[in-house]
């Protein structure tokens, strides 16, 4: 049998040599850099020590990329898995049409987020744009939307969840499928009321897909940087960066390979922490299920 | 039964997969004929004029072309190359010939046209050592467009703005007029680096200022908390007087030209290009350019130049000789011509004119018009900022437009002052 | 049963209002990309409008270029190359990972979330130099290749969960009859992942064919590029065609629409596997 276990080991292969290659080796290799000032393409560069670590403690504009993050991250997990669970259970309560319903929701999730950005730039435009055309109707006068960073945070946390709802949505909704009919019968008989059957019933036998929801949706908001490089480039100064978009930003437009390289790494080490905590928790509260 | 259907339909999969993976491989391999890589910053309608004028070289020397066009992403790509030593055969140099591309180009000292260069765009191109790296076919003024039907309308003259106070008053008679006085396409930060671009010459370096900081700004002395903030103040104030478009965080580059088009605004700080660009919009549009104001009664009025397309050779290339016949064929009058036309810019070799173009003719109106008092100069951020600089200037400006009624002025020079004190220190 | 069919009935119509909403909520930017697609550059009509003409040439022109079809070409040969690499890597890894429960595993297993979630760009400096060096820029299977390392952990993520539903039982029971770690996969766990390969075709499909941020820095001649790319190109350059972009973006997202569309069982099958297995 521990021949067996070693043999199994053999199965690894191709995937650790492929990820060996492209992802192991590069991020050596951008640590290296990290302790470097480089301005990204010169030949010549120094070593500088962790002076790049320690100015990330000085940097405001990275503060903000880190809370946007944040925001990007658990604010679009928050809202795909509220508004998922709410659609699931409407469609769930099948009327005619509900498919068609399920279909439109979730297309959005088929697109490109640079392409979804490109075409929600002509919503949120001051002039022309869609959004300010729609509350003219009610005699509203016209907002810049984007002009404001904390606002563009939240334009694009809605439109990363709006666009993704659908998986939620069609995860939710067969959870709600697997929830025996029996059950919930009996409980109506018991006298429980909707919303006591819900919380008691449906709700823990719907963890396994709430938890598979939590780390789709994670994973999809902290990396968001299609949409950002699409509708804000960062903008207006550095208040929109995402961890992602302000890796590239300090490469390439402000020539600070060495510190995006530090950022990169910072970014590497906290999302993987984040991502631990969650599959344990998850691990967990299954168990005691 | 039904297993070995689907074994065998894997098994095509496979085999169908596998193949693809091979001919995928097979992209990208050389071929026997040269293929010149020729990098570009241009796109859309440009490209393709560029495109035929490279199909008609191959048809003549046998030698292939292939452009490639990243378009707005062409800095970082150019960069990603350099660092990683794998460059294009030929590439546009946008302006940074002798500082950042130096040492990846071959000189043209030899080449058969470096007598012809004109002479407006020589110094530019020429480093300290008297090397230039770069065929210059075409230099791009900066200057100011504007909508002449709007100043007509506002009742603003032509060429009677020579002071930024002027602007300023044209600006209010505009503002009275309904229409945007100055169109901003912040969302690309380019164009608020730009305002900084043209206005700070006038302020620190040109040379009939009082108190030039040019030496300051080359050896890293520059006060910027002094002589940066008048500049930012003078911004703040338009914001706050409304000269500026109320979406000028967000408006795109494109937007800021379809105004100009379309006359809902006066000016646009960009260079002629940007007029090519609105009269693809509106044909009929009757569009301007004027020189840059002073900020003194004193000091003159200016127009900051400096490369347009200009294209150097990689000095690693594999075919040096096939590289020298392109840029001898691109150094023809003619073709020269066609490309300096194509995106509004000035011939960089004598005896290239564009004269009947309507840009050059504009361009050489406002010189007739402020002719006793124009000076010109090159780039400012070439000349005096550290490599790099450019996107700083543009989000520093940006904190201006961000918090105007706050501290928004203290924050922009804070900002450059930051990123300058890093890049001198690099 | 009959009490409930009526119920149904009288409450129902609140319920088509609320639907109709949402699908209006959801298509409406489509709606205005199509719409944008089908107007001429200089008409300044309210995007919400449908143009009271027939232009289709911003659509024409762009088949006239005919790059796209190119491009096309390249996102599908790199989008079937990726999910064939990553069902065969990811599907041979993800067994031993849901079988050997040892610290080693559970570290490879964490390393392989770890890689799931960061940002692929943070390294972006370090695959760059790599691919130059073994001469994979501009080429697709340099593109390829990088996909298949940054997709795999959530394939890895995929198989794994739905491995671990398998029985081991039945694994053992293959194990007493003589069959070694290779038989036991081949005959007893390939045959069960059908369903769970779909999901990975899909999840994974949708994602490569969106791809953007890789193939940007790797695929630099316009040879090699993949829709998005173009598409970029389209949105991105000065003095721009916001129509012809938008109709270059509505040929672009066609076959996936469409696929959807027509495959739609599949691709909600899919999704919920990747869940409820979980």
């Amino acid at each position: 049998m521990k021949k067996r276990k070693r043999m199994l080991n053999l199965f690894y292969i191709p995937a650790l040599i492929l990820i060996l290659f492209f992802v192991v080796y590069p991020l050596l290799e951008a640590f290296r850099i990290s302790f470097t000032q480089w301005n990204g393409y010169s030949q010549d560069y120094k070593y500088i020590g962790f002076s790049n670590y320690a100015k990330l403690f000085k940097d405001e504009n990275f503060r903000t990329a880190f809370i946007n993050t944040i925001i990007y991250g658990f604010g679009s997990t928050l809202l795909q898995n509220v508004f998922g669970l709410a659609y699931a259970v409407f469609l769930n309560s099948r009327f005619r049409g509900h498919s068609v319903v399920r279909t439109f929701i979730y297309l959005p999730a088929m697109i490109s987020g640079l392409i979804m950005g490109y075409i929600i730039y002509f919503f949120v435009m001051y002039n022309h744009g869609v959004f300010n055309e729609i509350i003219g109707w009610f005699g509203a006068a016209p907002v810049d939307w984007m002009a404001d960073g904390p606002r563009g945070v939240i334009i694009m946390t809605l439109i990363n969840s709006w666009q993704f709802v659908g998986i939620c949505m069609v995860i939710y909704l067969a959870g709600l499928q697997n929830v025996p009919q029996m059950y919930l019968e009996a409980a109506e008989i018991d006298g429980a009321n909707s919303w006591q059957r819900f919380r008691h019933i449906t709700f823990p036998l719907l963890l396994p897909s709430i938890a598979s929801a939590v780390v789709l949706n994670l994973i999809g908001g902290l990396k968001l940087y299609d949409v950002i490089v699409a509708l804000s480039g960062g903008g207006p100064g550095f208040t929109t960066h995402s961890l992602a978009s302000y890796i590239s930003n300090q490469y390439f437009k402000a020539q600070n390979a060495g510190y995006s390289a530090a950022v990169g790494i910072f970014t590497f080490f906290f999302i993987m922490i984040v991502a631990n905590i969650f599959t344990r928790y998850f691990n967990k509260k299954e168990v005691e299920m | 039964m039904k297993k070995t259907g689907k074994k065998c339909v894997s098994i095509v999969a496979c085999t169908a997969m596998a193949m693809a993976v091979l001919t995928g491989t097979g992209i990208g391999a050389s071929a026997d004929d040269v293929t010149l890589e020729v990098e570009t910053s241009w796109t859309g309608e440009q490209l393709d004029a560029l495109q035929s004028i490279m199909d008609d070289f191959t048809e003549e020397s046998g030698i292939g072309v292939e452009l490639i066009a990243p378009g707005e992403d062409y800095e970082n790509v150019m960069k990603t190359r350099m660092a990683s030593g794998d460059l294009p055969d030929l590439w546009e140099t946008h302006g940074w010939s002798t500082t950042r591309y130096a040492e990846y180009l071959s000189t043209v000292n030899d080449m058969e046209w470096f007598d012809q260069i004109s002479d407006a765009i020589k110094g530019t191109v020429t480093d300290k050592d008297g090397n230039v790296y770069v065929l210059p076919l075409s230099l791009d003024p900066a200057s100011i467009c504007y909508n002449k039907d709007v100043f007509e309308a506002a009742g603003v003259e032509p060429g009677s703005i020579r002071t930024w106070a002027d602007f300023e008053a044209a600006c209010d008679k505009i503002l009275a007029a309904e229409k945007v006085p100055v169109y901003v396409g912040g969302k690309t930060v380019d164009n608020t680096a730009n305002l900084m671009e043209v206005i700070a010459p006038g302020f620190l370096t040109n040379s009939d200022v009082a108190e030039n900081q040019g030496d300051a700004l080359l050896d890293g002395t520059f006060d910027f908390d002094t002589y940066w903030t008048p500049i930012a103040e003078m911004l703040q104030g338009w914001m706050q007087k409304g000269y500026f478009n109320q979406d000028i965080l967000t408006a795109s580059n494109d937007s800021a030209i379809q105004a100009l088009a379309m006359g809902e605004c006066a000016f646009v700080i960009s260079g002629n290009h940007t007029i090519v660009q609105a009269q693809e919009y509106n044909p009929d549009a009757n569009l301007g350019i004027m020189a840059i104001p002073s900020p003194s009664e004193e000091g003159s009025s200016y127009v900051s130049s400096g490369e347009g397309t200009c294209y150097g050779m990689w000095k690693d290339s594999e075919h040096q000789e096939e590289c020298k016949t392109l840029l001898n064929y691109l150094a023809q009058p003619d073709v020269c011509k066609q490309i300096a036309t194509v995106n509004g810019k000035i011939p960089g070799l004598k005896g290239v004119t564009n004269e009947d173009e309507y840009v050059t003719k504009e361009f050489n109106e406002m010189q007739e018009l402020y002719k006793d008092d124009l000076i010109s100069i090159q780039y400012f951020d070439r000349q005096y900022l550290p490599s790099g600089m450019w996107n700083d200037m543009g989000v520093s400006t940006n904190e201006i437009f961000m918090d105007p009624d706050g501290d928004g002025v203290s924050k922009c020079v804070e900002s450059i002052k930051t990123a300058y004190t890093e890049k001198m220190n690099q | 049963m009959k009490k409930k069919r009526n119920y149904m009935h009288k409450s129902n119509w609140w319920k088509y209002l609320l639907a109709v909403v949402i699908v209006i909520f959801h298509v409406l930017p489509l709606y205005v990309l199509v719409v944008m697609a089908f107007k001429t550059k200089t008409d300044m009509s309210s995007l919400l409008t449908i143009p009271n003409y027939f232009y289709p040439d911003n659509f024409i022109k762009i088949f006239k270029k005919g790059e796209i079809l190119n491009a096309f070409k390249n996102t599908a040969i790199v989008t079937v190359c990726v999910l064939f690499l990553e069902i065969v890597a990811g599907g041979l890894a993800s067994y031993p990972l849901a079988r050997n429960k040892s610290k080693w595993n559970q570290f490879i297993s964490s390393v392989f979330m770890g890689i799931m979630m960061i940002p692929s760009l943070s390294i972006l400096v370090g695959v760059y130099s790599l691919l130059v060096s073994i001469h994979g820029i501009s080429t697709l299977w340099g593109l390829i290749l990088v996909s298949v390392a940054f997709g795999l952990p959530m394939t890895i993520y995929l198989y794994t969960n739905f491995i671990n539903a398998i029985p081991e039982s039945l694994d053992e029971a293959s194990a007493i009859d003589g069959c070694n770690v290779f038989q036991s996969f081949f005959k007893i766990i390939l045959p069960q992942l059908k369903p769970v390969t779909v999901t990975v075709l899909i999840l994974n499909g949708v994602g490569i064919w969106n791809e953007y941020a890789y193939g940007l820095y790797i695929l630099q001649k316009p040879k090699t590029y993949t829709l998005t790319l173009m598409i970029s190109q389209y949105f991105s350059t000065g003095g721009k065609d916001f129509n012809g972009a938008a109709a270059a973006a509505c040929i672009a997202i066609m076959p996936i629409v469409i696929a959807y569309i027509c495959l739609q069982k599949y691709f909600i099958q899919g999704t919920i596997d990747s869940a409820v297995k979980g």
